[in-house]
């Protein structure tokens, strides 16, 4: 009876070993809700196709090679707004993705070292301060040099109300513009 | 010459036992006052006194090692339950060691395997995350949902957006 205790103490002090080599053992990351069999499938014959396109296919597979190189916080932190992303209605999809092709766009667009400072700040607010002060500061440049200068003359306070109020004014413009002409008979 | 008295087997037991210094107070104290007072006592006295002086000279008897095993194998059961509760916690403490030790050597290795050996991702990978090794290069320049949406501001890319 003795020994048989004995045996019982050895196997469950043994069981928080068992437990750990599972837990331990390797297994896939987290996914995105992306793969079960219906998206594996799917993904499956994209893939397929793009093999056809030898370009695309190396540049896919360039990037699951970096993907696979970031840190483990890191995919987590793209595999959640993939997630966050495709939750959304595709009508919000649509504009987003417009948006951020619109932003990737200009950010290739800038001087190095105002890319590199947007893409080192890592606070989402200091981050969107910090593209707004650059993006007002092209606005202004762009604008006609007599508004500009008449712009500059102003004392801080000012200056940002009537930028404020160029930009609605610009806005409005806009608005106008993109209304359909209406026909010259239509008028009569 | 006269014979002197036999001891009674209780006089000679107290006897021995005052050699031993077993006794105390009034029975030591009769035995002090036969052995002043009674020749055949006292003789008797000297006798055993001049027998146990001998017996020091004998060699004296080691016990061999078996012995003290198999007394302390008798008297393991004898042992009280506070012994008893700490040789379970000094087997417990040695078991749980091993096992910590074994879980720390465990966790080190993959642990280290994982870190020191590269994963090269082949198509399994690539067909889990297809979408987001799509989207990669997009999602790297944005990294979070609240950011995305913050950058649809007129301000920022709203309008570009819109007109697009």
């Amino acid at each position: 009876m003795r020994k048989f205790r004995v045996a019982i103490i050895r196997y469950l002090l043994l069981l928080p070993l068992l437990i750990l080599l599972a837990a331990s053992s390797p297994r896939d990351e987290g996914t995105t809700g992306d793969s079960d069999a219906a998206s594996l499938e799917r993904n499956r014959q994209l893939l397929q196709k793009w093999k056809t396109d030898p370009e695309h296919y190396a540049r896919l597979r360039r990037d699951l090679r970096d993907f696979w190189a970031l840190p483990e916080a890191k995919r987590q932190q793209l595999r959640r707004l993939d997630r966050d992303f495709y939750r959304l209605n595709s009508k919000t999809q649509k504009r987003l993705w417009n948006v951020a092709e619109h932003y990737t766009a200009w950010l290739e667009r800038l001087p190095e070292d105002e890319r590199r400072l947007i893409e080192q700040t890592t606070d989402t607010q200091d981050r969107l301060r910090l593209i707004r002060t650059i993006r007002e500061r092209q606005w202004i440049e762009r604008l006609p040099q007599k508004v500009r200068e008449d712009l500059e003359k102003l004392p801080a306070k000012e200056k940002s109300s009537r930028i404020a109020l160029l930009r609605k004014q610009e806005q409005r413009q806009r608005q106008l513009w993109s209304r359909p002409i209406p026909n010259k008979k239509q008028a009569k | 010459m006269t014979e002197p008295a036999q001891l009674s087997d209780q006089e000679r037991a107290d006897l021995v036992a005052y050699l031993d210094g077993e006794l105390s107070g009034e029975a030591a104290r009769a035995v002090e006052a036969k052995l002043s007072l009674n020749p055949a006592f006292r003789a008797e006295a000297d006798a055993l006194r001049r027998t146990w002086e001998l017996l020091d000279f004998l060699p004296r008897p080691q016990p061999s090692a078996r012995f003290t095993h198999r007394t302390m194998e008798r008297l393991s059961p004898l042992r009280t339950g506070e012994q008893r509760w700490r040789d379970r916690w000094r087997a417990s403490c040695l078991g749980l060691g091993w096992a910590a030790a074994l879980l720390l050597a465990g966790w080190g290795g993959y642990a280290g395997y994982n870190r020191l050996v590269s994963r090269e991702p082949g198509e399994p990978e690539l067909l889990r995350d297809l979408r987001i090794i799509e989207n990669k290069r997009m999602y790297d320049r944005i990294e979070n949902l609240d950011f995305w949406q913050a950058l649809d501001s007129p301000d920022l890319f709203g309008n570009e957006a819109s007109n697009s």
